[in-house]
């Protein structure tokens, strides 16, 4: 934990109310001050706000999880904003333009589409079980965002052909990935990753999941996360028989959000009774709403 | 507390440095990076003494970031202050938060280490029961000025920033900020 930086220690008396001179606000102060940061809080914005794929807004400290570097091809020329703490990932583009440099590890998901159109990924941690994946690009036309109707008339992030990888962080409890072919094949691969050692000391399971857009489909792409049920609401602590990821999730797509929402009800897509997570990545239009301040 | 010309000097110097932060930062988005070191740990320390959860507090003060950087391109330093913009996009995703779980009603607003009890006397270097008495007069206080001591105390913020962060007049908001310490004050005299 880091001590708190960057306060301010000048008063203007313009800027203080009279009660201000009791001891009482010295010890309250000292308590906020006291509050310890974590020191992967910077290295969390690090990973997450990204300008470019060859220019990062923040040097990363350290990989974000273990696949070689070289695995990674990145589209210096596609801009985007990562928002992804805990959780990103990478393609391996079947159009390369680029090789990893030195803090493509833990890089946006950067692939090229089948049309050349450079295309950014994000991967969402927004909830225990739950991940956002969103996929954009600097090309007009070419955003990609989540909504509930369907998309029929425009291009396809999956018209190309490349492996979506990405881990969830502090989720302690199992996760695994199932293969699925709904409603178009988008094939999908559970992969465990290394416990990696979080700065508290505490080890923190990683799972990971690959993602293999067929090559020239058509149409959004889905990504299905699966917990057992017993693992479903522990945070909202609700019933797991009576759980329903929707409203779990629901609230996370407001304004400004692009992709990933519940999209069918529990165990109507998954093997074994296990509840899925359904995040869809759908294209859409350049999207008008950016996120801003209310 | 410093006075006279140079404390005024400096709130002028740091309008331009945030204005000076902001238009590099609108040119080239490299330069947020500086926007985010200076407000991340302030901002984190805010977010935390209103959220139950170290991970969440970290998630809501990412956002601030991640949705500030958005819409730094419309941002006017004219029309708020860095601070005051940042804080009250801070003030939104905890409500947004607080929408999604449970409310922690009986400790919003609270210095994280003052909320369980036998915390804090290490690290505060006071004695224990005049943190425990601290606590009790905090608790006692509703939410509105237990959020104003966060601002002002948490956030760091001015309370110029803090009117329009939280849309009041600077006026209203020196009264506010008033009227918490007295009751912090009685709070903590009527608890001895």
């Amino acid at each position: 934990m880091n001590p708190i930086r960057n306060r301010r220690s000048i008063t203007s008396p313009n800027d203080a109310v009279p009660e201000e001179q009791d001891d009482l606000v010295d010890v309250l102060r000292h308590a906020y001050s006291s509050t310890p940061v974590p020191q992967d809080l910077v290295a969390g914005i690090q990973r997450a706000v990204r300008v470019s794929a060859s220019q990062p807004v923040f040097a990363t400290r350290r990989p974000l999880f273990g696949f070689p570097k070289s695995g990674l091809l990145l589209a210096p020329a596609c801009a985007a904003v990562v928002l992804g703490l805990g959780l990103s990932g990478a393609f391996n583009g079947s159009s390369p333009k680029s090789t990893a440099g030195p803090s493509a590890a833990a890089a946006p998901i950067a692939w090229t589409n089948a049309t050349g159109v450079a295309v950014q990924a994000q991967a969402v941690y927004v909830a225990p079980n739950v991940i956002r994946l969103t996929l954009s690009s600097a090309a007009p036309n070419a955003m990609f965002r989540q909504d509930n109707s369907t998309s029929k008339s425009m291009p396809s992030h999956a018209a190309g052909n490349g492996t979506l990888l990405g881990t969830i962080r502090d989720y302690a409890g199992p996760l695994s990935i199932v293969p699925f072919d709904y409603p178009r094949s988008i094939p999908v691969v559970g992969a465990q990753c290394p416990a990696v050692s979080h700065p508290s000391n505490v080890i923190r399971r990683q799972v990971c999941f690959r993602v293999q857009p067929s090559h020239g489909a058509s149409g959004p792409g889905y990504v299905y996360l699966v917990a057992p049920r017993a693992q479903v609401n522990e945070k909202s602590r609700r019933a797991p028989e009576k759980a329903s990821p929707a409203p779990f999730l629901r609230p996370y797509y407001g304004k400004g959000f692009y992709a990933g929402r519940s999209m069918l009800p529990p165990h109507r897509t998954c093997p074994n009774g296990e509840l899925c997570w359904v995040v869809k990545i759908q294209p859409l239009k350049v999207d008008s709403e950016q996120s801003s301040d209310r | 507390m410093t006075g006279g010309v140079f404390a005024i000097a400096h709130d002028v110097s740091e309008v331009d440095d945030d204005r000076t932060l902001v238009e590099a930062a609108q040119a080239e988005p490299t330069a947020f990076a500086a926007i985010y070191h200076r407000y991340a740990n302030r901002m984190y320390v805010y977010v935390r003494s209103r959220v139950s959860s170290e991970e969440d507090a970290v998630d809501i003060t990412q956002q601030v970031f991640v949705k500030s950087f958005k819409a730094l391109p419309t941002y006017k330093v004219s029309s708020a202050p860095l601070g005051a913009w940042l804080f009250r996009i801070a003030r939104n995703a905890i409500v947004d938060h607080q929408r999604r779980v449970r409310p922690m009603t009986d400790i919003d607003a609270v210095p994280m280490i003052l909320r369980e009890t036998g915390a804090g006397p290490e690290e505060l270097a006071v004695k224990s029961e005049e943190v425990e008495r601290l606590r009790a007069a905090l608790m006692k206080l509703d939410r509105k000025k237990r959020e104003v001591l966060a601002l002002r105390y948490g956030g760091d913020l001015r309370i110029r920033e803090i009117a329009q962060a939280t849309g009041r007049s600077e006026e209203a908001t020196k009264k506010q900020l008033s009227r918490a310490l007295k009751s912090l004050r009685q709070n903590y005299e009527s608890n001895p």
